[in-house]
């Protein structure tokens, strides 16, 4: 089998949350050794709480904490995959003398803490260049390395806000809007894999390592360059164009036929079906004579059906199913992940559902880059005239009647389903797609053709889809090979296998809560904490 | 001379637009020789797009030209003729690395594909950035960059419930492209050059659409383990309050209310103790709206600095940011004391101050130069290739450059 990209590089990886643990995942995917360090007296904040508020339960799958949360947080599996872990006591003397010797075996050291927090460890980059004088080092912290605010917090979505991103995006006239994802970590992340490489070659020249200083905020200034120099030399600030084109018209995104959506309930007990009324505002069905039993409930199902339909349809999934699953009553999306593993119908149980929530709303996007796609697009729409109405015909005219023409489009997509205008429309030469919405992503055909997607099981939860780096490599492989790791799961191995320690040094570093897979209590930032807080 | 990371490395960059030129100006800044080739004639067709310095639509004065194609030697190049064909194979032969963001159709019509120039030089590593990438069945569709966009996920995600999906301000997609093409390269240079590859060159194939999909955070695995759907929240993110952001007296900032610990800090900073009430902890998303309604009153009475500043005076802090304008972000002390704008000064676009590079490295800066003027270095580097300058005027007399 042909080896992959970055075999051979062992990385250091102390990461947290996104924007680093983005880089290590990258290259844990092609093929370096990367360790996560991290420690039981301080989880990262994505492995969430020690004992989850029930709350937070969507952030576990099928909603279950687990007896170990930390190895069962949604963010945490999605964002570290293919790493090691290991945990380690950075306060601790013998924890940093056990990271030294890791130092000397290792190739990038990279972290986002806070500025400062290294070096309270007695580890920053001018303590660690002389125990591996050779080791490329990234701190990325919310601001960089320097300057007034550089102690400065920072979660993603401030990058969001700080690097100018959010004020280009909105509807025209209106405020800025959320990015939905913590864009700027994956924005910096990406940046900073391929000045590491960078780094290492001008390693494999010189010898030297040397200290990458990012700041999350600057990587997505990078982004938006056009707009800095519209400012700077014409003086102009941008305005939200919403989904609209700088000079090219029509573009927008409009509404297709929605997506029909469906949940399920599983109601076994008495006191299930009482606060199932409750919650769902039907309590006057508690006292209902035709539903007093569960053979009555199941003799009678279709009126009961009916008037429990009557209160789902216009609510969303997650406000049916979140506060049934928070009193123990199982509920779940209907073709979804925990429905697959269900039989087909439970006899005699009613209520069960399915019952119809709110549609997955669906929409079409399309660019029109010239008077031929102009042409195309009225033909398929079956409205020939239109690409010789003075209105719309060039490009001028339709920006300045873009919200007529709007009207128009959506009038004949709103009746169509979105995948079908999409090839449709391809197929004849205009730049469309449909905005895709869960679960279409996980199916997409393109990505699938070409493997970005593959399954992957972790021990502790369960089997999924989980995509690779966007790129395919004609001489190395693009491929997952294991789940994001369990807290410490790799702790014999590194310590045993790679640093050598015997099974009763392992066992004493064990006892001395130096190293450990349970973390401690408060190691979650939450209540009173064993040990002093490290950020 | 400073040490620069890539001395000594040579990009061919037949980038057009946005995504392979971000790609190769990053190289640039990190001291690669980018010999960008050019259509001869009009050039990039980045050159005839706005804004343009001074709004005057002049070939050298494209703002997005300018900024992306900062250090960079410009070629002119006509590659469907034959000549133009085998001076770019001549220049390939030394070269590290071609980067282009050509349809996947274009290339191989010309007979200039990965397999072509792997022949003249096998040490070659070629990365092509595409919508889609180089094979699947939406291969030969075509995308702008609410496309890809759209397609990757994020826009379903984005905007406020009831209303169409929103895309990202600016190039997003394309930058993505651009970003995920440095990365990439990057990585085949070292397997080439120091890991197992054994010198050999190799073809990277970027699909923007999965540069998009990839960075879905965890949503994608939220929907597989529990169907959740996360549907756009507005200016909330993922619909928690305190999370997202608020109007305030001169604009808009960012708040960030962060792990449970740090919620009593968005009371006390707001001098509202009613927010300090425990039903806000256990049932945030629920009681959204009411939170914000009694955050909106100190919010509207005081500016982006000082809510900004305020907060990260809290301990512990709270994220928070101002919401910046390109205006606010010039202005910024902690940008100005890290020195991230440069000011560039072109021959005929003039000064501009532009973003520096994304992050300092200490032990080989990265610098920015100027974008080059079209056809600026045909002399200097088809001189190196053995042509006298009565040749270079026959070739422009031919259409070639």
């Amino acid at each position: 089998m042909a080896k992959k990209a970055l075999e051979g590089l062992r990385v250091l990886d102390l990461g947290a949350v996104w924007a680093v643990p983005h880089v290590g995942t990258l290259m844990a995917n092609m093929g370096a050794q990367v360790i996560k360090v991290e420690s039981i007296q301080f989880l990262d904040m994505v492995r969430g709480l020690i004992s989850p508020f029930p709350i937070m339960a969507e952030a576990y799958p099928g909603r279950v904490a687990g007896e170990h949360p930390w190895n069962r947080n949604n963010y945490f599996n999605d964002t570290n995959l293919g790493k090691m872990s290991i945990t380690l006591d950075l306060t601790n003397e013998k924890g940093r003398e056990i990271f030294a010797r890791l130092l000397k075996t290792s190739d990038i050291v990279m972290e986002n803490f806070r500025l400062g927090v290294m070096e309270n460890f007695g580890l920053g980059y001018e303590v660690l260049k002389k125990i591996n004088p050779g080791v490329i080092y990234v701190s990325a912290p919310g601001y960089g390395a320097g300057g007034p605010e550089s102690d400065y917090v920072a979660f993603g979505a401030n990058q969001w806000h700080a690097t100018g991103l959010a004020n280009l995006t909105g509807y025209p006239d209106e405020g800025p809007m959320q990015a939905s994802i913590n864009f700027g970590d994956p924005v910096a992340g990406t940046h900073v894999l391929g000045l590491i490489m960078a780094a290492l070659l001008h390693k494999k020249r010189t010898g030297k390592g040397q200290f990458i200083d990012v700041s999350q905020t600057e990587p997505g200034v990078c982004c938006i360059g056009e707009f800095i120099l519209d400012y700077t030399m014409n003086g102009r600030l941008p305005e939200r164009a919403g989904n609209r084109h700088p000079w090219l018209a029509p573009q927008g995104c409009y509404r297709c036929r929605s997506t029909e959506r469906y949940v399920k309930v599983l109601i076994t007990t008495e006191e299930q079906w009482v606060k199932f009324c409750n919650i769902m505002d039907l309590a006057e069905l508690i006292e209902d004579e035709r539903f007093a039993t569960a053979e009555k409930r199941w003799a009678n199902r279709k009126e009961l059906d009916e008037l429990i339909e009557a209160m789902t349809q216009d609510m969303s999934a997650d406000d049916v199913w979140n506060p049934l699953l928070r009193v123990g009553i199982e509920a779940y999306l209907a073709g979804g992940p925990q429905d697959v593993s269900k039989p087909p119908q439970y006899k005699f149980l009613a209520p069960q559902g399915p019952y119809r929530v709110q549609d997955i709303d669906q929409w079409i996007t399309l660019t029109i880059s010239s008077e031929e796609e102009w042409r195309i697009l009225c033909r398929v729409m079956g409205r020939p005239e239109l690409a010789s109405d003075p209105k719309f015909a060039s490009n001028e005219a339709r920006r300045e009647n873009h919200d007529e023409l709007n009207e128009i489009i959506e009038a004949w997509t709103s009746t169509r389903q979105n995948y079908e205008l999409f090839h449709t429309l391809q197929r004849a030469g205009v730049a469309a797609a449909p905005a895709v919405a869960m679960p279409d992503v996980l199916v997409e055909p393109q990505n699938h053709a070409r493997g970005l997607y593959q399954a992957i099981r972790h021990p502790e939860t369960n089997t999924y889809l989980e995509p690779n780096h966007a790129w395919l490599m004609s001489e190395t492989p693009r491929e997952l090979t294991r789940p994001s790791p369990c807290l410490g799961e790799d702790n014999d191995f590194v310590y045993g296998e790679i640093l050598g320690l015997s099974r009763t040094e392992i066992e004493a570093l064990e006892k001395e809560q130096i190293i450990g897979t349970i973390p401690l209590p408060g190691a979650d930032g939450f209540g009173p904490r064993a040990s002093k807080e490290n950020t | 001379m400073p040490d620069l990371a890539l001395e000594g490395y040579k990009v061919i960059d037949l980038g057009w637009h946005i995504a392979g030129p971000y790609c190769t100006k990053l190289l640039a800044e990190l001291g690669a020789e980018v010999i960008k080739v050019e259509k001869a004639g009009e050039g990039d067709p980045a050159r005839a797009m706005p804004p343009f310095a001074g709004d005057d639509p002049h070939p050298e004065k494209s703002l997005l030209y300018l900024y992306l194609n900062t250090g960079k030697k410009s070629v002119t190049l006509n590659l469907k003729t034959d000549k133009g064909k085998k001076i770019l194979t001549d220049l390939v032969k030394d070269a590290d690395l071609v980067v282009e963001n050509f349809h996947p159709r274009v290339l191989p019509a010309l007979g200039l594909d990965y397999q072509a120039l792997s022949k003249v030089n096998p040490k070659l590593i070629m990365t092509s950035i595409t919508a889609f990438g180089q094979i699947g069945p939406y291969r030969d569709y075509k995308a702008t960059d609410i496309t890809t966009m759209a397609l990757g996920g994020l826009m379903h995600m984005t905007g406020e419930m009831g209303r169409e999906p929103l895309t990202y301000g600016g190039w997003q997609s394309q930058y993505q492209g651009g970003i995920n093409g440095f990365a990439a390269s990057m990585t085949a240079l070292f397997h080439r050059d120091m890991g197992q590859g054994e010198g050999r060159g190799q073809h990277v194939d970027i699909s923007i659409m999965e540069c998009i999909a990839q960075i879905l955070e965890f949503f994608d695995l939220n929907y597989q383990v529990n169907g959740g759907m996360y549907e756009r929240s507005g200016t909330r993110w993922a619909n928690a309050p305190a999370w997202g952001i608020y109007p305030c007296a001169d604009g808009y900032v960012g708040l960030i209310s962060g792990p449970v610990r740090r919620w009593l800090q968005i009371s006390k900073l707001m001098e509202e103790p009613e927010l300090a009430d425990p039903k806000y902890i256990a049932q945030r998303r629920e009681l959204a709206d009411e939170i914000d309604a009694l955050m909106l009153p100190w919010l509207i009475e005081h500016t982006k600095d000082e809510i900004y500043h305020a907060a990260q005076a809290m301990e512990p802090k709270i994220p928070a940011s101002p919401v910046r304008t390109p205006e606010d972000l010039i202005n910024s002390p902690q940008f100005k004391a890290r020195e991230f704008f440069v000011e560039v000064d072109h021959p005929v676009a003039g000064k501009g101050v532009y973003p520096g590079p994304p992050a300092k490295m200490w032990g080989t800066p990265m610098q920015i130069g100027r974008a080059p003027l079209l056809g600026e270095h045909n002399q200097e580097i088809y001189e190196r290739l053995g042509f006298s300058g009565k040749d270079l005027d026959a070739l422009k007399s031919e259409g070639v450059i």
